[in-house]
């Protein structure tokens, strides 16, 4: 019985703080306010469809999406760096339109060239990303946030934590360069919600 | 002989809002398993002709000693042959709850694997094979412990700390030594040794199936929640096969770090 207990008051304390974190920076939208904790119906979102696409208008980006998994390190994977203007997204992330976060990670540079992210430091609050969807829908987001934060203080939950209605991600590097661990200092982060 | 302590540290409670919110549902669906559990060995597997004897067996043991949070507490089995594939002198184990501390063991004194003679040239033999996990507010630790294990043929046994190592010889046996696995629901099981029967086409192929011994698994426990700590176990990635707390999406299994995204080749402004 406790342990039930447990479960429900966990929930509440993480309904709580996913709202926390999905409000910094954002106004927050109605459709984030809870309506009653447990009880709320949960945003539905879109079915689950393999992200193809996706298009940043506003910084001129367009690339087709590959699937990403983890490297053996449990890092996640990036776009092979010799194709920098190829995008992907993570795979163990929800596909774009369903509810949660979804991940797409993108290169700054690579090989001498700029990258599909080469300006993502440009994007603006209000600004929109589409992405294209096997079944052939798309997806439209708005994006509420852009961070640029060091890399060491990586803000894990903010990017990966559940979130209680349809999110994306886009995720390069940024900051200045270390050349001795190979290594951008920053990691710049757009963080954008479902138009409905 | 020789004796390797094998300690896989494996903090499994994560950050307050992530791991809370994946695990709330699960949590509350089990909320009559037991919090800690252990059992000594367990096997299901069916040998071919002439490994242990000249007729291919088929064998499902189910848990041997098994105790749990819930009672019994403990237990143990003397003299435990597996059918021939394992033996012991005992088989205990042990799961006990207190101050909200969840602590599960399991043991198996002076055993034989005569199943792996075949392979491993002579019987290997142990004097201890065990496993415990500890669970508290903050995190689940675990290790496994091989005192006097030698595979012989089979391979040298791992000495290094880190949990999942891995010998055997490839489509007939796979060994996993300090074997942990992170479940859905926050839990952490870890089995001392795991022996997986690859199959009947190799050369040199026993049969196919599973020999744990010495399973021990814990319960994450209620955490206040504080400081954020990253998952360092992976879980198998389950994608949409199993949906968490809110519905179909969410990110099933949390990267380490942070991605690495450019090769610098444009970098401008370089660090000091």
């Amino acid at each position: 019985m406790t342990r039930r207990r447990f479960g429900f008051f966990a929930l509440l304390v993480a309904l709580v703080a996913t709202f926390a974190l999905s409000g910094c920076g954002a106004e927050p939208t109605p459709a984030q306010q809870p309506a009653a904790p447990v009880s709320a119906a949960p945003v539905v979102g879109l079915a689950r469809s393999v992200p193809v696409s996706l298009d940043v208008p506003s910084i001129d980006a367009h690339s087709s999406l590959v699937p990403l998994g983890l490297n053996a390190d449990k890092t996640v994977q990036v776009p092979p760096v010799t194709e920098p203007l190829q995008a992907g997204w993570y795979s163990n992330s929800p596909t774009p339109g369903q509810v949660g976060p979804a991940v797409v990670l993108g290169h700054i540079d690579g090989n001498h060239q700029k990258g599909i992210f080469w300006r993502l430091h440009e994007v603006k609050k209000g600004d929109q990303v589409v992405i294209g969807r096997q079944d052939g829908s798309k997806a439209t987001f708005t994006v509420t946030k852009v961070d640029q934060i060091a890399k060491k203080e990586f803000p894990t939950e903010a990017v990966y934590g559940n979130t209680t209605d349809p999110q994306i991600r886009l995720i390069t590097c940024g900051g200045a360069f270390d050349a001795a661990a190979h290594s951008y200092l920053d990691n710049i982060i757009v963080y954008g919600t479902l138009n409905t | 002989m020789r004796s390797a302590l094998l300690r896989g540290r494996t903090l499994v409670v994560a950050a307050p809002a992530l791991a809370l919110l994946a695990t709330a549902a699960p949590s509350a669906v089990a909320a009559d398993a037991p919090a800690g559990s252990a059992y000594g060995a367990s096997a299901s597997v069916s040998l071919l002709a002439g490994v242990l004897g000249d007729k291919g067996i088929s064998v499902e043991t189910g848990k041997i000693a098994p105790s749990n949070t819930d009672g019994p507490t403990s237990a143990s089995v003397v003299d435990v042959p597996l059918k021939g594939l394992v033996t012991a002198k005992a088989v205990s184990s042990s799961a006990k709850k207190t101050d909200g501390k969840v602590a599960s063991k399991a043991s198996i004194v002076d055993a034989t694997l005569p199943v792996l003679a075949p392979l491993a040239g002579a019987t290997p033999k142990a004097r201890v094979i065990s496993s415990e996990c500890t669970s508290t507010p903050d995190g689940i630790t675990a290790s496994s412990e091989l005192a006097g294990l030698d595979l012989g043929r089979i391979g040298k046994l791992p000495v290094g700390t880190a949990p999942n190592q891995k010998i055997g010889v490839p489509g007939v046996v796979q060994v996993i030594v300090n074997e942990q696995i992170k479940h859905d629901d926050g839990s952490l099981t870890v089995n001392a040794l795991h022996v997986k029967l690859l199959g009947g086409k190799a050369a040199g192929a026993l049969g196919s199936g599973d020999i744990v011994l010495a399973s021990s698994t814990c319960a994450k426990v209620a955490a206040t929640p504080s400081t954020p700590t990253q998952p360092t176990q992976p879980t198998q990635p389950t994608a949409p096969a199993k949906p968490p707390a809110q519905g179909p999406g969410q990110v099933t299994v949390i990267p380490a770090g942070a991605p690495e995204t450019g090769d610098g080749s444009l970098a401008t402004v370089f660090a000091q």
